[in-house]
């Protein structure tokens, strides 16, 4: 080191050592060996997680009742009626894929709008008013939201059309719509913000309306940050069990009519904890199975979406 | 030249037109953001008061009111229960407390004693009993019910509220309550707070404040980065049978939560009923040791703790005629049922369906969160306080323990009750771990079970029948308060605490 030298006359002119002492060296050596073993804790549980749901379905896998080839490429699932029993997860993934569409069709425009209308349009006193509300939304927890479809959006969906079941798609998905919503909308106007300044200015000085300049300059300048809060709030809705536990109904099927109630494999999972299915069937098993895909299908899109926003940080510093 | 002319102010009224659509456009599109942003606060409250109304119809509900609309309606005695089971109360004036007590008093002998009264109506006279008669003598005092029926709304909002917060659930719906899930509830977050928060905030300091600057360490620290955001997406489903695994269970390696392999803080007994009708107990060493069988010359002790020699009794002889004796005679053979007398510092292996384990598992859902809220509170504090720190000749942790961490931890702290007031509101990891259970009383140590109230919510609002909807939105209002409570709690801690940094 160039400063020893300086350093060692110091010492020798103040007649002190400058340098932590031994006791303090070895208590900081340990304090920093313990913060370092607190981070480890969260890959550990990412491990953790992978080696459960790996040994889990494999040994699911390994009964006679299943084969991987029906998993994945059927969509009968039926784990609970008498003799013969089906586990084709296309059954259960085409109900989460319905929920998640009509939860997205709700709140992706609705999310991109709000967002653009509070980072490029909102006037600081209204601004002051509308984050807090959507932030009041996104603490409400998710079984409220089940509440209120069962017992408020259903019955108005009903008013609309009488085809509705009690127990229908659409309902738990507006439901799922509105619990993303405020991610949408918070998500992406965080990378709305963090376009420069300068870009906006540029637009304006060509005359540009303020339409312009969300829709032409500042949303396509922000698109990687808002596909990645598209990407999570998929995510999101995909994994959301309560909800749909209670409004989305129990009946696996493949189906794209959103008045008919269908299965996710997150209200699969509740299902079967709520009738305590018992330990090491082969019930109890598919459960992990399903959770392993669950598990892939929102590890992929949120990876997806930390990458793409990534990449778009490092573009904007 | 002329030509020239025309061509600019066509050119011009061209521009004009044009910016006068666009400036249409923007403007529409203005209005269109007004509407969809009314549109989100218009759901924030439609849900709220949709919650509020049903919750309020069961809170503010007058069991004098009911029972008189109940009197009013059934001259033959018998209610109609499909009526009451389905239909909104009326809103009907009741008649004037003096005169309906009258008329109930005058049918009282034929229907309105608790035994009599269709099963539909009890829990109302029951409640009404409760509350007015504290003799338990099914009578009702005429001045007394008057009163009673003549109170405000406020008042029954107010007793409602108290009796719902501390009974127990319960198959009639007007009877249930949320006492053991709401301290359930409490000491589930308690544990996972204390989990979470240490390993959350000792996280966030090695990955703000030990940036390294090797390259494969700066690697390594950013991976760690991108495994917290990856976490905080899993669904908490995915949690709750990660929780089954590794709390529930301990990956099957302590056997059967019902027959633990390791246990402190316990004692399992036998208990036996003497001859004459005394309780002792027979110290056994484990929950599932094989159970004590009376011989003679065993030692007993009373539940006072004092030891006791067992008067054994062979088969064919005769009991002894001194009841003091007596007292401490046993047939030979009989067994004993087991009891355990657990301290609150029991804990066993595997955990079960345990408190600790409901904490733990929480602890995998929040902990993503509170790493990344308390990142964002250590980023928040000024480099130059740092530098500042260092220029003083600190070490690394001293000026985190002297500077940093009192700048950052307002925000840590809000930071982190925010994020753990998630955890109250999880339902999910909870309905894999533990099912839905009916427990009348609140968790006594780490190892009981517990329900929670967003649990018992989902319970509620998974039932067919209006009035346990009505129970729902109950419960979720009470889960709300909680909720608020905690998170007008981290406010205040900003407000109070929160200095200019820089």
């Amino acid at each position: 080191m160039p400063t020893a030298k300086p350093q060692a006359i110091l010492n020798a002119a103040a007649g002190t050592n400058l340098r932590p002492r031994r006791p303090q060296r070895v208590r900081e050596a340990l304090i920093v060996g313990g913060l370092f073993h607190c981070a480890l804790f969260s890959l550990l549980v990412t491990a953790a997680t992978i080696a459960v749901l790996a040994r889990e379905s494999y040994a699911f896998f390994q009964r006679d009742e299943v084969s991987l080839g029906e998993f994945f490429l059927s969509a009968t699932w039926s784990p609970l009626l008498g003799g013969e029993k089906h586990f084709g997860i296309w059954a259960l993934i085409s109900g989460t894929m319905l929920v998640t569409a009509v939860a997205m069709a709700f709140a992706l425009p609705l999310g991109l709008v709000t967002a653009i209308y509070l980072s490029e349009y909102a006037p600081r006193k209204l601004r002051a008013v509308l984050k807090p509300a959507l932030e009041v939304l996104a603490g409400i927890p998710t079984v409220v939201y089940g509440f209120f479809a069962l017992t408020f959006i259903t019955p108005s969906l009903q008013l609309i059309d009488s085809n509705f079941e009690v127990y229908n798609a659409a309902s738990a998905g507006i439901a799922v719509g509105i619990l993303c919503l405020p991610i949408v909308s918070s998500l992406t106007e965080d990378a709305l913000q963090a376009v420069p300044r300068s870009l906006r200015d540029a637009a304006y000085g060509l005359g540009g309306t303020r339409f312009d300049v969300s829709m032409k300059v500042v949303v396509p300048a922000a698109l990687s940050g808002i596909i990645s809060a598209f990407l999570l709030a998929i995510a999101r809705a995909v994994g959301e069990t309560m909800i749909v536990a209670l409004a989305a109904g129990s009946r696996p099927q493949v189906t794209a009519d959103p008045r008919d109630q269908v299965q996710t494999m997150t209200a699969y999972m509740a299902q079967m904890a709520k009738g305590d299915v018992s330990h090491g069937g082969i019930e109890y098993l598919s459960l992990y199975a399903v959770a392993a895909t669950l598990f892939v299908m929102t590890f992929a899109l949120t990876l997806g979406g930390h990458l793409v926003r990534r990449r778009f940080r490092e573009v904007y510093r | 030249m002329s030509e020239s002319i025309l061509h600019d102010s066509q050119r011009r009224q061209q521009a004009m037109r044009s910016t006068s659509g666009r400036q249409r456009k923007d403007r529409a599109f203005l209005w269109f953001c007004v509407a969809t942003a009314s549109l989100s606060v218009l759901v924030l409250f439609v849900l709220l008061g949709a919650i509020l109304l049903q919750g309020a119809s069961h809170l503010t509900h007058n069991p004098v009111q009911r029972l008189a609309e109940h009197a009013a309606r059934t001259p033959d005695g018998m209610p109609p229960p499909a009526e009451r089971q389905t239909g909104p109360p009326t809103t009907s004036a009741a008649p004037p407390p003096r005169a309906l007590f009258d008329q109930l008093d005058r049918n009282r002998d034929e229907r309105l004693t608790e035994r009599e009264v269709p099963r539909n109506a009890r829990p109302q006279v029951r409640r009404l009993v409760r509350l007015y008669d504290r003799d338990g003598d099914e009578a009702l005092d005429p001045d007394e019910f008057a009163a009673a029926a003549g109170t405000s709304t406020v008042t029954w909002l107010r007793r409602n509220l108290v009796s719902f917060v501390t009974s127990a659930p319960h198959p009639e719906a007007t009877e249930a309550g949320v006492y053991p899930a709401l301290w359930g509830t409490v000491y589930v977050c308690l544990v996972c707070a204390m989990f979470t928060l240490p390993i959350g905030v000792g996280t966030a300091i090695f990955l703000e404040e030990f940036q390294p600057r090797r390259r494969w360490v700066q690697r390594f620290h950013s991976f760690i980065q991108l495994n917290i955001g990856n976490l905080a997406g899993v669904p908490s489903v995915v949690y709750g049978i990660i929780g089954v695994t590794a709390f529930v269970n301990v990956f099957g390696q302590f056997g059967h939560p019902r027959s633990p392999a390791f246990e402190i803080g316990v004692q399992h007994y036998d208990q036996f009923l003497t001859e004459g009708d005394r309780v002792l107990l027979v110290p056994v060493p484990s929950a599932n040791a094989a159970s004590t069988v009376a011989r003679p010359g065993m030692t007993a002790f009373t539940p006072g703790g004092e030891a006791v020699d067992v008067d054994v009794i062979g088969p064919g002889e005769a009991l002894p005629r001194d009841p003091e004796r007596l007292a401490l005679a046993l047939r030979q053979g009989d067994e004993g049922g087991r009891i355990s007398d657990k301290s609150w510092y029991y804990l066993r292996l595997p955990f079960g369906r345990s408190v600790l384990a409901g904490g733990l598992t929480l602890m995998l859902v929040v902990l993503p969160i509170v790493i990344i809220a308390s990142q964002e509170a250590l980023r928040a504090v000024p480099g130059s306080l740092r530098d500042g720190a260092f220029g003083l000749g600190a070490t690394r942790w001293q000026a985190i323990r002297k500077v940093t961490l009192p700048a950052a931890i307002p925000g840590i702290m809000t930071g982190s009750i925010i994020s753990t007031s998630r955890a109250i509101g999880e339902a999910a990891p909870i309905l894999i771990i533990s099912g839905i259970v009916y427990i009348s009383s609140a968790p006594q140590h780490l190892m009981d079970d517990f329900a929670v109230l967003p649990l018992q919510i989902f319970d509620w609002a998974s039932r067919a029948q209006k009035p346990f909807h009505e129970l729902a939105a109950s419960g979720i209002i009470v889960l709300l308060a909680v909720l608020l409570t905690f998170n007008a709690f981290a406010v205040y801690i900003r407000q109070r605490m929160q200095k200019p940094l820089s």
